[in-house]
């Protein structure tokens, strides 16, 4: 074991211990509930709402927190006598403090319990739509593996110019994603256009300028509508299910103003086979699409000059289109 | 390359003031550089106040421009602020203008000086002030945005997304930031780096200070900062009392900044106000670890003073930034609630190796992400790049 994996596995081993100490001791009864209700108040208080990873049931525990009234008054005070009163006071009123404490309680549980219905009913959709995805494609960590064999396509060199002609007067700014080759977007930009690139943390990219190290879907959903002046599609045509390239595919159009250009580099389906193996191939059947239906899928979308350009060893090609 | 810096204050001041000030300094030493940085004369950005002379100063290469304040904060602002904390979705423009111009620090001659400048790009920072809101917009092809923003609800205002969408580009403090400003405003698709902040080198100090506070022999945490509720002083002062009333723990908590809430000072916590950069090293260097309780940072500079000094930190879970750093760097544990906080406490004061481990870590990834080096290579290629 190397030494950052040595300090890795420590770190985890402290904060594990620790977690599993503060669940048990929270579990055993041997922090006060009125305690750790009036804690958590002021500490949650500053929390953003987007923090909250748990957040309905987060909330939800909350509110349940907060409704519980207790109906045993605090009688401290800074003198004897004080407390001697507050202690009388409390003993003479508790019948009262626990009869509206019982009622407000049940208001609390009441209102809480909707919540509780709703945020399983949406559990329960979400683990329904998570199985219905497992059905239609390979489990996402089995399809890593599959594809973790196909190699970065040095693009750049084959397509750079290509690409720079094909962007040239776009009306905006232009995605590359999923970056997967840092090369290219240097060269783009040497070309003159004005593009910036979207990758997942683990790239070459991690230290190019004005790249994006985050989902590509997460990015393009933050996106307003009609704001780039075109976009690059690479690496998910590669390696994405059926399902996410043309999902991308629709969100990417979504996001392109009126007569941007677009392109997409995608390797050839015997390629791909030849170079993964019958598993793969069967595992991943569907993918990538052939140039022809990319071809196809951007005709649909009513954009002219639509050309695929092989690479010069017939392993991968670029299909370019203008939109309307 | 000619470089303007636009921050409401210069010197030992706010967290991303002193972070730019930093920065535009470093900048101000490589030689084909021209770097000038545009304040106006207040330090406090309570009032606002004209605390310093106007006009041109040298502070080692970097030039420093300072301009009278006009108007500062009044009752007016108050008032504007409660509005908006209550609720930014029904806040008109001409509301958040008034509220920005009564957030200040208004200085006419700045915005001229910032107009007239022949900069190639012009970086202002932090969002929140009338210089980045007002003047921003007048120069918006050269306009750099370093928000150092939070999840707050200014963050949400129109004007905020109007003034980011309209600038030349972004300058985030950590990935963290990128993300919430994209999530916030449609922002996603404009020139933008995530540059993190490098720190000073820290200095001997100044050991009196210690004593002064009854520190010299008795073992402390620290947490440094601004002190009031948004910041989760009040919070951590909560937590902290009870630890000690349910443990037998000797730490004191030492707070160092300035209080904008009431805490009492007494045998557990200890305030510590009007602490000069001298002493605030010295305190760090002599705190067994650094607590941040803030869910609301942008970068959290004070964690990288803590490694840098040799100590670990323990910082709030729900902040995405902070536990970032410390997830990264595994420097330091974090806490979600107040049995985590006991525990993790408990640890880092019993636990001399931990602590010694996790600081070293801290310091490795300090110097290895955020060293200046490296902050001005990326600065310098994000620059070329939207020049």
């Amino acid at each position: 074991m190397s030494d950052s994996q040595s300090d890795a596995s420590y770190f985890k081993e402290v904060v594990a211990e620790i977690e599993a100490e503060a669940r048990r001791r929270s579990s055993s009864g041997e922090y006060p509930r009125a305690l750790l209700r009036s804690l958590d108040e002021e500490f949650r208080r500053w929390v953003p709402d987007a923090s909250l990873e748990n957040g309905v049931e987060d909330t939800i525990r909350a509110i349940e927190a907060a409704a519980y009234v207790d109906p045993a008054v605090p009688v401290s005070s800074r003198t004897p006598m004080g407390r001697c009163v507050k202690w009388v006071v409390r003993r003479l009123t508790y019948f009262y403090h626990r009869h509206m404490a019982q009622q407000i309680t049940a208001l609390g549980i009441h209102i809480t319990r909707p919540l509780r219905l709703l945020d399983a009913s949406l559990k329960s959709v979400h683990r329904r739509l998570a199985a219905l995805e497992d059905r239609l494609d390979v489990d996402a960590a089995v399809r890593s593996e599959l594809v973790a064999g196909i190699p970065t396509f040095s693009s750049h060199e084959q397509f750079g110019e290509v690409l720079g002609a094909h962007f040239d007067k776009v009306p905006g700014r232009v995605l590359i994603g999923d970056l997967l080759e840092v090369q290219l977007l240097g060269t783009l930009r040497n070309e003159g256009v004005d593009i910036y690139g979207v990758a997942s943390t683990d790239t070459s990219a991690t230290e190019a300028v004005d790249v994006r190290h985050e989902n590509l879907f997460d990015h393009l959903g933050d996106l307003q509508n009609e704001s780039l002046g075109g976009f690059v599609l690479c690496g998910i045509p590669d390696r994405g299910s059926v399902n996410e390239q043309l999902r991308v595919f629709r969100l990417l159009l979504s996001k392109c103003k009126t007569g941007a250009a677009v392109a997409v580099i995608v390797v050839h389906p015997e390629t791909w086979a030849a170079q993964l193996g019958p598993v793969a191939a069967d595992l991943l059947h569907g993918r990538p699409m052939h140039a022809e239906t990319w071809s196809y899928l951007l005709a649909r979308e009513d954009a002219s000059e639509v050309t695929v350009i092989e690479a010069s060893d017939s392993s991968y090609c670029l299909v370019t289109a203008n939109l309307p | 390359m000619k470089i303007d810096f636009v921050t409401p204050r210069y010197g030992p001041v706010g967290g991303a003031e002193n972070a730019v000030s930093a920065l535009a300094s470093r900048l101000a030493e490589i030689p084909e550089w021209e770097v000038r940085l545009h304040a106006t004369c207040a330090t406090s950005s309570g009032s606002w106040v004209n605390d310093e002379s106007p006009g041109e100063s040298r502070f080692g290469s970097l030039t420093v421009n300072r301009y009278l304040v006009d108007s500062g904060r009044s009752a007016t602002w108050s008032v504007l602020d409660h509005r908006i904390q209550s609720g930014t979705s029904s806040v008109d423009p001409v509301t958040q203008d008034d509220f920005f111009f009564h957030q200040g620090p208004v200085s006419k001659d700045l915005s001229n000086a910032v107009e007239d400048s022949e900069a190639d790009l012009v970086f202002f920072a932090p969002y929140l002030f009338w210089p980045t809101m007002a003047v921003a917009p007048l120069v918006a092809d050269r306009a750099i945005i370093i928000p150092a923003a939070h999840d707050e609800p200014f963050l949400k205002l129109s004007r905020v997304g109007e003034l980011l969408q309209q600038s030349r580009g972004l300058v985030y403090g950590s990935r963290a930031e990128q993300r919430l400003l994209q999530r916030t405003h449609p922002v996603g698709h404009l020139p933008s780096t995530v540059l993190g902040w490098g720190i000073e080198s820290p200095s001997d100090g100044d050991p009196k200070v210690l004593r002064e506070l009854g520190l010299a022999n008795r073992p402390y945490v620290i947490c440094v900062g601004r002190i009031e509720h948004a910041k989760g002083t009040l919070g951590l002062v909560d937590f902290w009392r009870t630890l000690k009333s349910r443990s037998g723990i000797d730490h004191q908590l030492v707070l160092v900044g300035s209080p904008s809430i009431e805490i009492e000072s007494n045998e557990d916590v200890i305030i510590a106000q009007d602490v000069d950069d001298e002493a605030k090293w010295s305190l760090l260097r002599g705190a067994d670890f650094l607590i941040n309780p803030s869910a609301l940072e942008s970068f959290s500079l004070v964690l990288f003073e803590a490694w840098a000094v040799g100590i670990p930190v323990l910082v709030n879970a729900y902040c995405e930034t902070t536990r970032t750093h410390v997830n990264e760097a595994q420097g330091g544990l974090t806490y979600r609630n107040y049995p985590e906080f006991e525990l993790a406490v408990q640890r880092l004061t019993s636990d001399e190796a931990t602590r010694n481990h996790l600081a070293g870590n801290g310091r490795q990834f300090a110097e290895r992400e955020y060293g200046w080096d490296r902050i001005i290579r990326r600065f310098a290629e994000f620059c070329d790049h939207v020049a």
